[in-house]
């Protein structure tokens, strides 16, 4: 086990019977995991339950844990992969409802977290469309880029730790981050440069 | 425009902290010298600076108390409907997927190679879409949504029930 990982003795008390563990540990990873899992899935409600399936699959999973990684390393991948497996199923859903006459298939396009529709003075309305543009671009990264990025960037894990939450060594690792860093900044000159939001 | 100095790679775990010590000094007295890689930072500390601060998702005030009373009850989050009008099917899906599991897995190392996860959970949701044939062929749109959701229930499902998908899972391997 890590020597300087607490969470992972949480898991581990938690893993020899103490339910108090668990729900330190969800009171813990609550705000990391729906924060990460609401940039897969785009609204909060989504997001908690893409969140209680984690913490489900950390309860279901306790006999068998082994602390060989960081404990944040192994809830964050919990959590992309549960998230990507929520994205797939929304896909599928939309994909049949497009089919069936008299069936809406969604707008496709979750709103931000913040509430754009209320009134606000301009420089918050700028931070909103900001945040709506740069969340567009992120989504259209290749889904490894944006994992990494994600996972580096928006939750703060270090390069190690991006890579063992994806299984990835580090050198990979290191190329998706620059991937990812030069193509968001490339999409996003345009919108910085004329302040018009990209089609 | 990236000159010939550091690699990007560099430029970027430089900005990131990333870097050891000495492979650090060295870019930054390259970036204090260089016009077009100080822009090039610029440009990629921003973009990074601009992800960290995207707005977060707060869970909502109940949030883990509804996690722990779902997790004490041992309750599946969703259940499928189709599950629900068609048991057997899904009863008959489970039983034939822990069949194929037992037959192929005293093989599968020797001759498949060990399957992945991601594998084993392919090969359950395809024999519970064989079960389904009949509804995916004409079923109603409920219906079809059913079936995606009791493909759900299989990735829930205890390993001993599934057989095919553990609790554990790639998620976590």
């Amino acid at each position: 086990m890590p020597d300087d990982d607490p969470d992972a003795d949480l898991m581990l008390r938690f893993r020899a019977g103490d339910e108090d563990a668990f729900a330190e540990l969800v009171r813990r990873f609550q705000g990391r995991v729906v924060s990460l899992a609401a940039r897969y899935v785009g609204s909060a409600a989504d997001a908690e339950d893409v969140a209680q399936e984690v913490f489900l699959r950390i309860h279901r999973a306790r006999s068998t844990y082994e602390p060989t990684a960081r404990l944040t390393t192994w809830v964050h991948r919990i959590t992309v992969n549960t998230s990507l497996n929520a994205l797939r199923r929304r896909r599928v859903r939309r994909n049949v409802s497009a089919e069936m006459p008299g069936r809406d298939a969604g707008s496709g396009e979750p709103p931000e977290f913040a509430d754009a529709d209320a009134a606000r003075p301009d420089e918050e309305s700028l931070k909103v469309e900001l945040a709506q543009v740069l969340r567009r671009i992120v989504d259209a990264l290749p889904e490894r880029q944006r994992t990494a990025l994600l996972l580096n960037k928006y939750q703060g894990l270090s390069y190690e730790d991006t890579a063992a939450a994806m299984e990835l060594s580090l050198p990979a690792v290191k190329s998706l981050l620059t991937r990812a860093r030069v193509n968001v900044r490339d999409a996003l000159l345009p919108y910085l440069e004329s302040g018009t939001p990209p089609a | 425009m990236h000159c010939d100095g550091p690699p990007i790679e560099d430029l970027v775990a430089w900005l990131d902290g990333e870097l050891p010590a000495a492979d650090a000094a060295r870019v930054a007295a390259h970036v204090d010298a260089c016009a077009a890689c100080r822009r090039e930072a610029d440009g990629l500390r921003r973009s990074g600076e601009l992800v960290a601060a995207l707005p977060r998702a707060t869970p909502s005030a109940d949030f883990a108390a509804r996690v722990l009373a779902s997790s004490r009850a041992g309750a599946a989050p969703r259940r499928g409907r189709l599950l629900r009008l068609v048991p057997a099917a899904a009863a008959a899906a489970a039983v034939a997927a822990v069949l194929l599991w037992r037959a192929v897995g005293p093989q599968r190392d020797a001759e498949l190679g060990v399957l992945t996860a991601s594998e084993e959970r392919d090969i359950a949701a395809d024999l519970y879409l064989l079960t389904n044939l009949d509804a995916l062929e004409s079923g109603s749109a409920d219906e079809l949504i059913g079936i995606v959701d009791d493909l759900d229930v299989l990735e829930a499902a205890e390993p001993e029930v599934a057989g095919l998908y553990a609790a554990t899972s790639g998620d976590v391997r």
